[in-house]
């Protein structure tokens, strides 16, 4: 899950809603997250250094958008080459 | 229907203000955004807001989550509250020197007030370097460092008091006339304890539970 709020967020920053909304458009409605999870899935993100957060308002009410930091882009990057490399390996198998 | 949701959630969260706060806040944004989007999907707004609420998940488990993943980052409030009350304990601390207090009728300190005297500077000493280490602990997030650095101050707080007491008392028996001066050192060691219990409870109340 981690990865996939990372990926979501290294496109543009967003807001919770706007992380589940764009998860399940890039896959088609294939991935439907458990919407609350992702929230103390941000938080723990947040602790780690890998995201940026800041409140906004729209529409009156209060947002919290978020960004990823260097370092969450550093660990994108590596969480992406890994998961290439175990698919190509399951591809290798399973083609 | 959401405004239902959001008491629970308030009360699931109820001893963790700091947190309430921010979450309570961004899930009311996603409740109501999602709420909308189904509306214009065609559903009726009743069945809008449930289904947005169905979709989001338990308030107690979201909750739990939520608290377990701002651990332990939320102990630092209290670890800034018990410092605080540490550097109100200066004040009891720095009223024991003699140049602050009427001619004391000894050359020499005697032993069993020096040795008190000293003790509890250091037990100060541990407590303040203690309090620090946590705060600084848990703003890194190391959740075991934090709670242990924590109790340490507590409990290093408690040690200084109780030997700071016990010294003003015996001071103001030895010492004609610093009395006066030793009747405000009580009252604001008893603020610092009082402080440092709160800062106790703080930190209890966000602990997440094993």
């Amino acid at each position: 899950m981690d990865f996939l709020l990372l990926a979501a967020i290294a496109r543009q920053p967003l807001h919770g809603y706007g992380v589940v909304e764009a998860i399940r458009e890039a896959t088609d409605g294939e991935l439907a997250l458990a919407e609350g999870t992702v929230y103390p899935a941000l938080y723990r993100l947040e602790r780690a250094g890998l995201l940026t957060s800041s409140w906004t308002t729209v529409a009156g009410r209060r947002r919290r958008v978020y960004r990823l930091t260097r370092r969450g882009r550093t660990r994108l990057e590596r969480e992406r080459a890994e998961w290439s490399a175990f698919a190509g390996a399951v591809h290798a198998v399973t083609a | 229907m959401i405004d239902s949701y959001l008491a629970d959630l308030r009360l699931a969260l109820r001893s963790r203000f700091l947190l309430r706060r921010r979450l309570l806040a961004e899930v009311e944004d996603h409740l109501r955004e999602s709420a909308e989007e189904l509306r214009r999907s065609g559903l009726a707004a009743d069945d809008a807001e449930r289904e947005a609420v169905a979709r989001f998940g338990s308030p107690k488990a979201i909750a739990t989550e939520a608290v377990r993943a701002a651990w332990p980052r939320s102990l630092v409030p209290a670890a800034l509250l018990l410092l605080g009350s540490l550097l109100l304990f200066v004040f009891p601390l720095y009223g024991i020197p003699e140049n602050t207090l009427p001619p004391a009728p000894w050359d020499t300190r005697p032993g069993y007030l020096t040795w008190k005297l000293y003790a509890s500077l250091a037990a100060y000493g541990v407590s303040l370097g203690a309090v620090l280490l946590a705060a600084g602990a848990a703003w890194r997030g190391w959740a075991r460092v934090a709670l242990g650095a924590f109790a340490t101050s507590i409990a290093a707080l408690g040690v200084s008091a109780a030997l700071g007491i016990t010294l003003a008392v015996q001071w103001a028996q030895a010492v004609p006339g610093s009395g006066t001066t030793f009747a405000l050192v009580l009252p604001a060691t008893a603020l610092t304890l009082i402080l440092a219990t709160a800062a106790a409870a703080m930190a209890a109340l966000h602990t997440p539970a094993r």
